[in-house]
């Protein structure tokens, strides 16, 4: 860990911490685990910066982020549905839509969540997901199905959204 | 508009995560440096408080049939505790019995060789996620050992749940009910002996009892479950979900969800409240005694006299529908409270406190007086049973 990574790592963090801790956000629902996990993927990032830095930090620290939050969910398990309310922070939707938005992707599974995150926020492709999350490509088209089907039935407001993301 | 474009559209306070990264890796290279020249190997083991013997100071009692007309003492607002933490109450969780509920799981017999009449409470095992264990009366616990079953569910949503749920035991704490893929199966407490039924759903996650002889199996995703008739294997379509608690001679569902604050009784009679029965992220039955009812709240926005974005465990009158207290709970795990039973009228509820801690802190809660119980710690799946141990 050489000190000299260090200008270049921070710029790199500082570009990318408000989006992957909202990302983080939006799959955890609780802005303190968000914040805790992109900063414990950030510190192990700085460990490994020497050969990170030229490779792909970004695909990198996404894939730590949302592994870790998987493993800290099979870790506490309880999470299974979904209606947490969304953490320690109420957002400011901003939209009656991202009202209706921020309440249905409440009651999503955590997977289903990330996998919405990864496809059409990071919009990542089905495989890219995939090895972000550890999982099959199937998986991810599956879970995109389901999530979506059921963001359809708790928030038919969202209607043309869902559509478009079809 | 893109999922994208609203996600963005979330007003999030700014992040700092990015500043103390660099140095805490730099510190962390050093210890691990540090640690290898060193070459030391510190183990601490703390354990706490072993009474063997639980002389239990409660008595926990299924619940009796309501009576939805009766209204419980007026409040002109409901009690509003204090937020409960695990750092205000680590001198009383420090103190807690630990053992009361998880001494002596190493030497736990099968259950088919070392049956119960009577369970004090079923536990996921701690150290075996697909296993179940079954504590007695007589103090020791017990492995539930039942050929062929299968010890955890995809619950086809990308999940994986052990079969052991929070309203497994029986009302009579005689009987387990393990929901499992396309089917159920109850076990026999007193001898060990189990009968599997065939209940379509692969993702069948949820069991409650309905009645002795009747089993609603749901699957994660469904609204409503199928009932299971125990004698004779029958199944027929339910009305009812896994939020729905089985009375004597009615039912109370109180669905999850924001917005779903209707206390639906049966036949059509709904009661109207502020509060809601979110579950955290596990739909669970509401608690009901005496028109008291329990449930898992979520406060997201103007929460009026609640404090807004906070969760925690809610009593409602089930005839009116008003709130008549809330417990806040912090949100250490990001997980949610289970509701357990009762101790007399007093909910019996698992909470995480400590974010160094797995499972629950168990405790009673006097919703009238504002005060808590502490009970015992318990797994993060765990079934509460009748029974107490008297040796």
């Amino acid at each position: 860990m050489r000190e000299d990574g260090r200008e270049s790592f921070e710029t790199w963090a500082r570009a990318r911490q408000q989006t992957l801790v909202r990302w983080a956000y939006v799959v955890t629902g609780d802005y303190q685990r968000a914040e805790d996990l992109v900063q414990e993927a950030f510190v192990r990032a700085a460990t490994r910066w020497d050969t990170l830095r030229d490779g792909n930090p970004d695909a990198w620290v996404r894939t730590v982020v949302f592994r870790d939050n998987v493993s800290w969910w099979r870790r506490h398990r309880r999470e299974h549905l979904t209606d947490e309310p969304f953490g320690g922070v109420v957002p400011d939707a901003g939209s009656e839509a991202a009202l209706v938005l921020h309440a249905a992707l409440a009651r999503l599974t955590r997977a289903q969540r990330a996998v919405l995150v990864l496809r059409y926020v990071a919009d990542l492709s089905v495989a890219d997901t995939a090895e972000t999350l550890g999982v099959t490509d199937g998986t991810v088209k599956k879970q995109a199905s389901v999530a979506l089907a059921r963001l359809r039935e708790i928030a038919p407001e969202l209607h043309e959204l869902l559509e478009e993301q079809s | 508009m893109r999922i994208a474009e609203l996600v963005e559209s979330i007003d999030l306070p700014p992040t700092q995560v990015a500043e103390r990264a660099w140095d805490d890796a730099h510190r962390r290279v050093r210890r691990r440096r540090a640690a290898v020249v060193a070459g030391a190997a510190i183990t601490v083991t703390c354990i706490l408080a072993f009474a063997v013997v639980w002389r239990p100071d409660h008595t926990t009692t299924p619940s009796p049939a309501p009576s939805p007309t009766q209204t419980v003492e007026p409040h002109t607002a409901p009690v509003v505790q204090e937020l409960l933490t695990g750092g205000r109450w680590r001198s009383e969780l420090a103190d807690m019995d630990y053992a009361r509920f998880s001494g002596n799981l190493d030497r736990a017999a099968p259950l088919s060789a070392d049956p119960v009449d009577r369970a004090v409470l079923a536990m996921g095992d701690p150290d075996d996620e697909a296993g179940a264990l079954v504590l007695g009366e007589d103090g020791r616990w017990r492995r539930v050992d039942v050929p062929g079953l299968v010890p955890a569910i995809d619950d086809e949503t990308g999940d994986t749940e052990p079969v052991l749920r929070p309203t497994s035991l029986s009302p009579d704490a005689a009987r387990l009910a393990l929901p499992q893929p396309n089917g159920l199966v109850v076990v026999d407490l007193a001898d060990g002996s189990s009968r599997r039924y065939d209940v379509p759903g692969p993702g069948n996650v949820f069991a409650l009892w309905a009645d002795d002889d009747h089993v609603l199996v749901a699957e994660e995703t469904a609204r409503n479950g199928t009932l299971v008739d125990l004698r004779d294997g029958s199944l027929s379509r339910s009305a009812y979900g896994p939020t729905t608690t089985f009375l004597r001679n009615t039912t109370l569902t109180w669905g999850t969800g924001f917005r779903d604050t209707a206390l639906r009784w049966e036949n059509g009679r709904n009661v109207d409240t502020d509060a809601n029965n979110m579950g955290g992220f596990f739909p669970q039955p509401p608690l009901v005694h005496d028109d008291v009812v329990v449930g898992v709240m979520g406060v997201v926005e103007g929460g009026g006299d609640l404090p807004s974005s906070t969760w925690g465990v809610v009593a409602v009158d089930g005839s009116t529908g008003r709130v008549l207290a809330y417990l806040p709970v912090t949100h250490t795990k990001g997980t949610a409270s289970l509701l357990f039973g009762w101790d007399g009228d007093k909910p019996i509820i698992g909470v995480p406190l400590l974010k160094e801690s797995s499972g629950l802190f168990v405790f009673a809660w006097d919703w009238r007086a504002g005060e808590l119980e502490p009970i015992g710690h318990v797994g993060d799946w765990t079934s509460w049973g009748t029974g107490v141990v008297t040796e």
